[in-house]
């Protein structure tokens, strides 16, 4: 399956948020919007079966493991476990998400978490911590208990 | 959920070492722990807070890659930062010198000369290293075997000694 099926597969979800989420607009990443949003229980956020998050866990350290001298996080999208988990669909987002939160890998899963959603993976933002704060907001309000 | 434990066991001067085969074999020194925060394009500029790469951060006015890597792109985005061409990457008085490593059109890494001659690069997540030689990063299968094609040059601040790419900060 091709990458671009990958992405329209997995953005079918996303259809009710088609503008970048990421949008310079304090009121959406602000703490206080993440406050009362956490309800939004349509994003599949605990749906990864065990089975699935054991999966998952293996590619991603194959992936990190494998590509951490790289500088470009695009070069990491040729790997074959990068392609694998895209291939996983929507339950590898909250995944990814909760592996945002240690400080390694960070722009690799960033950079999965723009494939899967078509968002920005730098979330507009300029630093990696910074961008790791917007997804995890982002996935707070879409109702991802982290 | 039934994620396996993590981070790896690998440690990540094994992921170093096991990625980069001729570093071992060249006379360098770790200088930094890993970090995810910068890369080696940031490293360039002794930026330590931003990954300079499309999508995540890139100078304002500097063109972005097209497609994957495009080194043309990062050619002109160093030029943007006032680099300029030069021949060679031989020590030149009053001058920093950086090298472009290469795949075909396909930028793959950059370290930049220390004023003793050798050389500092950031390992793309991992750490930064003083390597005596180019050869140091040169056969990477991860970097594409790639290897230094590029030559760029930009006057340098004589008071500048570079000490965090010559010692570091946290290791002795």
């Amino acid at each position: 399956m091709s990458s671009a099926v990958l992405y329209r597969a997995s953005s079918r979800f996303f259809e009710d948020e088609l503008a970048d989420p990421f949008a310079d607009d304090s009121d959406r990443s602000s703490d206080a919007s993440v406050e009362g949003e956490g309800s939004d229980d349509s994003f599949p956020a605990d749906a990864a079966s065990d089975e699935v998050a054991t999966r998952f866990a293996l590619l991603a350290d194959e992936l990190a493991e494998a590509t951490g001298v790289m500088s470009s996080t695009r070069r990491a999208m040729r790997h074959p476990a990068y392609i694998e988990i895209l291939a996983l669909g929507e339950p590898a987002i909250p995944l990814l998400v909760r592996r945002l939160s240690d400080a390694w890998s960070r722009p690799l899963w960033l950079r999965l978490l723009g494939s899967l959603t078509t968002f920005q993976p730098g979330a507009n933002q300029e630093t990696v911590p910074e961008a790791a704060a917007e997804w995890m907001r982002w996935a707070k309000r879409r109702g991802h208990r982290a | 959920m039934g994620e396996a434990a993590w981070p790896p066991c690998v440690s990540d001067l094994d992921a170093l070492y096991a990625q980069l085969p001729n570093l071992a074999d060249d006379e360098h020194r770790i200088t930094s722990p890993a970090t995810d925060e910068y890369n080696c394009v940031a490293w360039v500029e002794r930026d330590l807070d931003r990954w300079w790469e499309p999508d995540f951060y890139w100078p304002p006015d500097a063109p972005e890659p097209d497609g994957d890597d495009d080194l043309n792109c990062y050619i002109a985005m160093f030029q943007h930062l006032g680099f300029e061409p030069t021949e060679s990457p031989d020590l030149e008085d009053g001058f920093t010198k950086i090298a472009i490593y290469a795949e075909g059109a396909r930028f793959h890494h950059v370290a930049k000369q220390l004023p003793s001659g050798a050389w500092s690069s950031k390992a793309g997540r991992l750490h930064d290293v003083r390597h005596e030689s180019l050869a140091a990063f040169e056969d990477s299968p991860v970097l594409g075997h790639s290897r230094p094609v590029i030559f760029l040059r930009r006057r340098s601040d004589p008071a500048d000694e570079m000490e965090l790419e010559e010692h570091g900060l946290l290791i002795p």
